[in-house]
């Protein structure tokens, strides 16, 4: 893997310097923050905006405003994932930066490990500063909260993150519209999401991380073993399969 | 030694025959010229010597070692300037080549030291330390030079090495290949006659994707001088040719159309005898002589002339 | 008033938010400036564009707007 740790410099330096690390923690930490804030005042609102609808809103809940931030930070966090990484091996390769690198003593599979590396780190910045700005407004709005199911949600919300990375990567090595690499990245984790609820099957997507998440909220232990098993399979398949794609590529 | 060999090299792409069964050696530390027209299979060869492309059929070795898409031990020891070079605009000239430098596991110091002599030596002092994204495309020729060459590599590739650069910068880049071939093997395509000429010590001639013929310099530079005399006149100049015929120095005289009016073009063997008797001929057939004019045979004529006589391998 | 006193009760949670879109609209606005050439040639669009849409402006800008 020669030439991985230059790379990996490389590229975090890229997410820094076209901003998107910056977009990433922007969207996240919005969301972060105002999840329990109109949670919160939703219903005070609405009653200044007409005093005659009688609205019987139950107060939120913590639990409610953590999965909700959790459930809004998937949609739109898989939506980013897709979007920043469709054309990461496309756009080198039709630029021709990909041949210039690849030319230098750097082993394939090192160029796409720090692309996969450099993306999982922004996502993890993002949800690391996203995750304590809502933690802190919910605290402070809501109440207490139970932080160690929360700190486990946000780590099973990151591998959630990775499987789409690595599906999108693998269709960014496939396809050389970006246009195309995304929306088949979109279709499949779209999908996956979708078939959580077959009977049987559905605890072994990835999206089912994320109930098992939202589920340690509110202290049910069901766990999903099987669906973090799948995901790290699915990263390591989609790495072995974006390799070997790029490996046979004429750059 | 030889520094580049390869052994049936072809690459195709889909139906499109891009490179047909490439024979070659080159010897180390000399200059070898690549010349084609475009889209003659130049680049697609380039790619592959240097492992960027998976030859359909055929082997590569490079310095001693054969050539896969995984040979990070051989990339050390290459250097390789692609058609056009392509960089992260975001990154400043001496931030690109640094990378590059790190790339190839060079020390701290070591970096400084090339990124400073090679900028200086490429003309990118000045804008060093401004975004890739602004250069202008002599700019960035000139940054893939001074890139392909950070780790000092035995054995280099430059593809159109000449490209987008001005007739100064031209010159100062086969000078500047000429000096590295004291300690390197130099392979650069071209479809300029005269970047071949000035430089190079061997020279490989490829067209359609068929390697037409290898020769040292000299030997291409004795077929290139046997110059082509070109007549214009008023009648018809076939008791001319007629005469010509007669004459031991003559190759072929025809035919032909230049802009549009017939003119007579006239190959000869030897230049000296040719000038010194030439206008006695044309004088004594009595035609009335409108154009007298020594052409140079083109990269086009070499081409037609040796694809035509299938070289002479 | 009720209102008035959520509006007041809401402002500090609200104060973060605002940081958050006028350090995006700035970054935006400054990369904008210094770049030569953007897409659509028409700065005084997309400066618009960042300063009048929340949080999306920026964004689109950063995005597609900026071109070498």
């Amino acid at each position: 893997m020669s030439g991985l740790g230059v790379l990996i410099k490389k590229e975090l330096k890229e997410q820094l310097k076209t901003y998107r690390f910056l977009i990433i923690t922007t969207a996240f930490l919005f969301f972060g923050l105002t999840t329990p804030l109109m949670l919160k005042y939703l219903p005070e609102i609405l009653k200044m905006a007409g005093e005659d609808i009688i609205i019987d809103i139950p107060p939120a809940t913590v639990v409610q405003a953590l999965t909700e931030y959790a459930g809004t930070i998937v949609q739109i966090g898989v939506l980013i994932a897709v979007l920043v990484t469709m054309g990461a091996i496309s756009r080198e390769s039709e630029k021709g930066t990909a041949a210039m690198v690849l030319s230098k003593p750097v082993s394939r599979i090192a160029f796409i490990l720090a692309k996969l590396f450099a993306l999982s780190t922004s996502f993890v910045a993002a949800l690391v500063l996203a995750s304590m700005a809502c933690y802190g407004y919910t605290v402070l709005l809501l109440g207490e909260a139970d932080i160690v199911a929360f700190i486990a949600l946000n780590g099973l919300l990151i591998l959630f993150f990775v499987v789409s990375i690595s599906v999108t990567l693998l269709f960014s090595s496939m396809f050389k519209s970006q246009l195309a690499a995304g929306g088949l990245a979109l279709v499949v984790l779209v999908g996956q999401a979708i078939m959580v609820n077959i009977p049987r099957i559905g605890a072994y997507m990835p999206s089912n991380l994320v109930s098992w998440g939202t589920g340690l909220l509110s202290g049910d232990i069901a766990s999903a073993w099987g669906a973090v098993r799948i995901s790290l399979a699915i990263i390591i398949a989609c790495l072995y399969l974006t390799w070997l794609k790029v490996r046979n590529k004429d750059l | 030694m030889v520094a580049i060999k390869c052994e049936g090299l072809t690459k195709r792409y889909r139906d499109v025959v891009a490179l047909d069964s490439l024979d070659l050696s080159v010897e180390e530390r000399s200059i070898f010229g690549f010349l084609g027209p475009n889209g003659a299979g130049k680049t697609t060869t380039v790619k592959l010597l240097v492992g960027l492309g998976n030859p359909s059929v055929g082997r590569a070795w490079v310095a001693g070692k054969e050539v896969t898409p995984e040979a990070i031990g051989l990339r050390k020891k290459i250097g390789y300037l692609p058609e056009v070079p392509a960089f992260y605009n975001w990154m400043t000239g001496l931030e690109f080549l640094s990378f590059v430098g790190e790339l190839h596991h060079l020390s701290k110091a070591e970096i400084e030291n090339r990124c400073d002599e090679l900028l200086e030596l490429v003309e990118l002092k000045e804008a060093a330390k401004r975004r890739i994204g602004g250069y202008s495309r002599g700019m960035r020729q000139r940054l893939g030079i001074a890139q392909a060459i950070i780790n000092k590599p035995e054995v280099l590739f430059l593809d159109e090495p000449c490209s987008a650069l001005d007739p100064i910068g031209r010159r100062k880049v086969l000078e500047l290949i000429k000096r590295l071939s004291a300690g390197a093997t130099v392979f650069m395509s071209t479809h300029i006659l005269s970047d071949v000429e000035r430089v190079c010590d061997s020279v490989g001639i490829i067209d359609r994707g068929k390697l037409i013929t290898t020769s040292s310099m000299e030997e291409l530079q004795r077929k290139y001088t046997r110059s082509v005399f070109e007549l214009e006149f008023e009648e018809d100049t076939s008791p001319l040719v007629a005469k010509l015929q007669a004459v031991p120095w003559l190759v072929k005289a025809e035919q032909v159309e230049v802009n549009g009016s017939p003119a007579l073009r006239i190959q000869v063997t030897d230049i000296n005898t040719a000038k010194r008797e030439l206008p006695g001929i044309v004088a004594a057939s009595g035609l009335t002589l409108l154009r007298y004019e020594l052409a140079l045979p083109s990269l086009e004529d070499i081409f037609v002339e040796l694809v035509a006589g299938g070289g002479n391998k | 008033m009720d209102g008035l006193d959520t509006i007041v009760e809401m402002l500090p949670f609200i104060i973060p938010l605002l940081i958050l879109q006028l350090a995006l609209m700035i970054v935006a606005l400054v990369d904008l400036i210094k770049r030569q050439r953007v897409k659509g040639d028409n700065k005084v669009l997309w400066a618009l564009l960042i300063v009048l849409v929340n949080i999306i402006g920026p964004v689109v800008y950063l995005i597609f707007g900026r071109e070498e």
